[in-house]
């Protein structure tokens, strides 16, 4: 018989650690379902990688952690990281450099499967020909797809990746990461990366676990997440968002850009992203055109509405509009929240 | 695509105090600091809570104390003068035969002191060599003029050695940013080269500093009153040894005095590990400066390996000549040379815990264990020599002038330029390496085998090299520790020369240096591949 907990990779439970009076987990809690990608994100200093390295066992905290079911931390356990089966891929990678790229590979796998296996990873990254190198004759990129390549080699029950495409510039991370991803589903793996990047973070994962002061402050695919945040600020951390303060009665929040759905009462406040604001121009203008940029794909206009309050709209190339122009802005989908803007 | 990961700071723990991997690694290191401390310490309260009971008159405490620091403060300077010009000419310039001169720039670092008195002793004077190469007479210069000459020469290549890595840490770019702003190669040397070495500057001024108010062989010979001297003096003529002891923590507290200076001048900016692969354009030396370059070169290699070594020759042949004993000495050189390399191999052992706990696995106490380090360090030899007699003869008797106490003193002495150069190495790496071996399923004896001695490895046997060189040289704590009858080469030398005997003198300082040149090539070598 299997419970639903044996698909469970990891599970942590209330990690707390502090360092002196800097407080870098507080109750963090996660579940990592078997063969899937789960992201921490939040602003650096959050405790994500603290997170991670107590996972691995390079640090210890107060809480629990299950590896499949195996308690490796607790109260009276701590099992040290060469007993977990975790692989750990560094955010500067941490190749041993007086080792060839082949011996870097070989270094966790034992003797006689050796050989086989470090062919085996080095051909899934796609490094096949550079096993004799040096580490620091190989390009940044290079060296990041042997880390991984290492920390696959040993078939790890769970592989935890500490911002590994911060390294990279702009133009090859999406590439890489998609890259990456693959690797990993080819591999089955279940991995956890750690990202202070929401692009990364939405693009990637099946999960995305919002960290905010040591805490996990929301758990939620990266569509759901984006659309649904749970509070203002991890809608302005995801992504752009406009604020706008409204009152909640009989059922619907009213504003200059329209009225939405709630069951809220008293003051509230409005969130409204960009996309969904959308401009036109014509009848009963509400507001004017207050500067706009032009990125090619998209442009982004901001707009004056009556009470002097500012509102972003993403929409497509064509029309343009000039500052001063007259428009009518209209928000399609906005979330309410309780409080004061 | 960018350079690659290298280059990117690693972000430290605020203090990985918690992680059990650095509990080994504390213990280690309160192992083999604590001891060392103990005897100066020891020394010191006794000193403080028994009073002296045989002052020194005031008066003679402030002459010596103003002899040392005059000598203390012009070696500095002048040292560091001659070692940052030496440095600079053999990296930066295009002096014809830069690399030799780098070598010979170097070289004077394995004579002794007391061997550069000795032959500036033999050069100069009546039926001296430069007399009989010159024809003409030059007095000896006895006092503070020969023991600045002669420590000034013989300490100007350990501020060669440290400045000449600095020099070529700095990112080139300023250098040619502010040539591009239309500076001259003389100011840029001064306002750009200069500021950015201040760091090694104030590290060699510390390690020249503290050898000259701790020297005792130059300035016993030339016979310049400092406060070794006089220990030494009071220590070896009565048989109340607590005036010797009184001196000693005097000179003790000053050494302390210096190192804490050093300490506060030290910015918190710590380390900019960018690796400068770029090469850079060497100064072309023209006209005048080239001539001018070579002189100044020329006449620093004639005074500071040419003389002394012709001395030396020059002593040996007329004595053999003359049909005189040079005297068996075999039993002296493996003597020195199984002394120099326990201690060696041992000081190197020891600081690999201090130089960890110190870098890769830093924590609360870090900065107490590399306090701890230096101060045994800046402890002048023959105060060391005192605290040591002195803990040793009222707690650990049977190891009173035993081998293993005079080699234990060597370690605790010179660890901490091992732990430099170990540290150095260590920093040149990541601490996630060792994470990465744990994570990989490794234990802590691979991870220590496979991954950090071998990562520590550059470093370690630098300080052994080092640590090799000072106890070969070493005199003052020798000779207040050696068991009976054990003669060093230094001792030989020492003793040789004081009962007159040059020839015998010379053919064990010939057998000194000769030993001593495979550890310093080899600490050399690594400068050269550029």
């Amino acid at each position: 018989m299997t419970s639903a907990t044996d698909r469970l990779t990891i599970r942590a439970r209330g990690l707390t650690k502090a360092y002196d009076d800097v407080v870098a987990l507080d109750q963090f809690s996660i579940d990592v379902w078997e063969g899937s990608l789960l992201t921490l994100l939040g602003p650096s200093g959050c405790g994500k990688t603290t997170a991670l390295r107590v996972i691995a066992g390079f640090e210890e905290a107060g809480g629990t952690v299950d590896i499949r079911s195996r308690r490796v931390l607790g109260p009276d356990t701590f099992v040290p990281p060469e007993k977990r089966r975790v692989g750990m891929v560094f955010q500067d990678y941490a190749l041993f450099p007086h080792m060839t790229v082949e011996a870097n590979v070989a270094y966790g796998l034992p003797k006689k499967s050796q050989t086989h296996r470090v062919a085996e990873v080095l051909d899934l990254v796609g490094l096949k020909r550079l096993g004799s190198r040096m580490p620091n004759e190989l390009s940044g990129g290079q060296q990041q797809r042997v880390a991984l390549a290492r920390a696959l080699a040993p078939n790890p029950d769970v592989i935890l990746l500490d911002e590994p495409f911060s390294n990279l510039d702009a133009g090859l991370r999406d590439r890489v990461r998609r890259e990456w991803r693959s690797i990993l589903t080819e591999s089955v793996t279940t991995a956890v990366l750690v990202t202070h990047d929401q692009e990364e973070a939405l693009a990637t994962s099946d999960l995305v676990a919002v960290m905010y002061q040591g805490r996990v402050v929301q758990v939620d695919a990266p569509a759901e997440l984006y659309t649904n945040p749970a509070d203002p600020w991890i809608a302005n951390f995801l992504g752009d968002a406009d604020v706008l303060p409204s009152t909640g009665h009989r059922g619907y929040a009213e504003s200059e850009i329209g009225r939405f759905k709630t069951d809220l009462k008293g003051r509230v406040i409005i969130v409204v992203r960009p996309e969904d604001v959308q401009i036109s121009i014509g009848e009963a203008p509400n507001a004017t055109v207050n500067s706009s940029e032009f990125f090619g794909h998209d442009q982004l206009v901001t707009v004056a509405l009556a009470s002097g309050r500012l509102v972003r709209s993403r929409i497509g190339p064509r029309p343009t509009y000039q500052t001063g122009d007259h428009v009518r802005v209209r928000a399609i989908h906005a979330q309410v929240f309780p409080g004061q803007a | 695509m960018t350079a690659g990961p290298i280059t990117t700071p690693i972000e430290k723990d605020a203090s990985p105090q918690g992680r059990r991997s650095n509990r080994g690694w504390w213990i280690a290191t309160a192992v083999v600091l604590l001891p060392a401390l103990i005897p100066p310490i020891s020394l010191a309260w006794q000193v403080v809570t028994q009073g002296i009971e045989t002052p020194i008159p005031l008066g003679r405490l402030i002459e010596l104390f103003l002899g040392t620091l005059a000598l203390t403060v012009a070696v500095t300077i002048t040292a560091l003068g001659i070692g940052t010009a030496t440095a600079w000419l053999t990296n930066r310039s295009n002096v014809p035969g830069r690399r030799l001169w780098m070598i010979l720039a170097a070289l004077p670092l394995v004579i002794p002191s007391y061997m550069a008195a000795l032959t500036i002793i033999g050069a100069t004077g009546p039926g001296g060599l430069l007399s009989i190469w010159l024809g003409v007479e030059i007095p000896t210069p006895y006092g503070f003029v020969g023991a600045w000459l002669a420590l000034s020469v013989f300490l100007a290549p350990m501020a060669h050695l440290i400045v000449t890595p600095a020099l070529r840490l700095i990112d080139p770019a300023t250098e040619e940013a502010a040539m591009g702003l239309g500076a001259s190669s003389v100011k840029v040397f001064f306002t750009i080269t200069l500021v950015q070495l201040r760091p090694a500057l104030v590290s060699a001024g510390l390690m020249v500093g503290l050898y000259t108010i701790s020297d005792f062989g130059a300035v016993s010979l030339l016979r310049f009153d400092t406060f070794t001297r006089a220990i030494f003096t009071l220590y070896a003529g009565q048989i109340d040894r607590r005036p010797a002891a009184a001196l000693s923590v005097v000179l003790m507290l000053l050494a302390l005095v210096i190192l804490f200076l050093e300490r506060r001048t030290r910015s918190r900016a710590g380390y900019h590990l960018k690796s400068t692969s770029r090469r850079r354009k060497r100064i072309r030396l023209t006209g005048w400066n080239k001539t001018w370059a070579l002189t100044f070169l020329g006449s620093l290699v004639f005074i500071a390996l040419i003389v002394p070594i012709s001395v030396l020759v020059f002593w040996l042949i007329r004595g053999v000549s003359a049909g005189q004993d040079l005297g068996m000495f075999w039993d002296e050189i493996g003597r020195s040379l199984s002394v120099s390399i326990i201690a060696a191999v041992a000081a190197a052992a020891a600081s690999l815990p201090i130089a960890m706990v110190t870098t890769w696995k830093r924590g609360r106490f870090s900065n107490a264990a590399e306090t701890g380090t230096w101060a045994i360090y800046a402890l002048p030899h023959i105060t060391v020599g005192v605290a040591v007699v002195a803990f040793a003869l009222q707690w650990i008797r049977p190891l009173y002038q035993t081998v293993a106490l005079l080699v234990l003193t060597y370690v605790a002495m010179f660890m901490a330029q091992s732990v430099a150069t170990t540290q150095d190495s260590l920093r040149r790496a990541s601490s996630d390496l060792e994470d990465a071996s744990r994570g990989m399923g490794r234990g802590p004896w691979q991870t220590l085998r496979r991954i950090t001695v071998p990562l520590a490895r550059p470093g370690l046997l630098a300080g052994s090299a080092l640590v090799f060189l000072s106890v070969m040289k070493e005199l003052p704590a020798t000779l207040l520790l050696r068991p009976n009858g054990f003669e060093t080469l230094a001792i030989r030398i020492w003793s040789s020369t004081g009962e007159g005997f040059y020839t015998r003198a010379s053919a064990a300082s010939l057998a000194l240096l000769a030993v001593s040149i495979v550890p310093l090539l080899a600490l050399t070598y690594r400068d050269l591949s550029d």
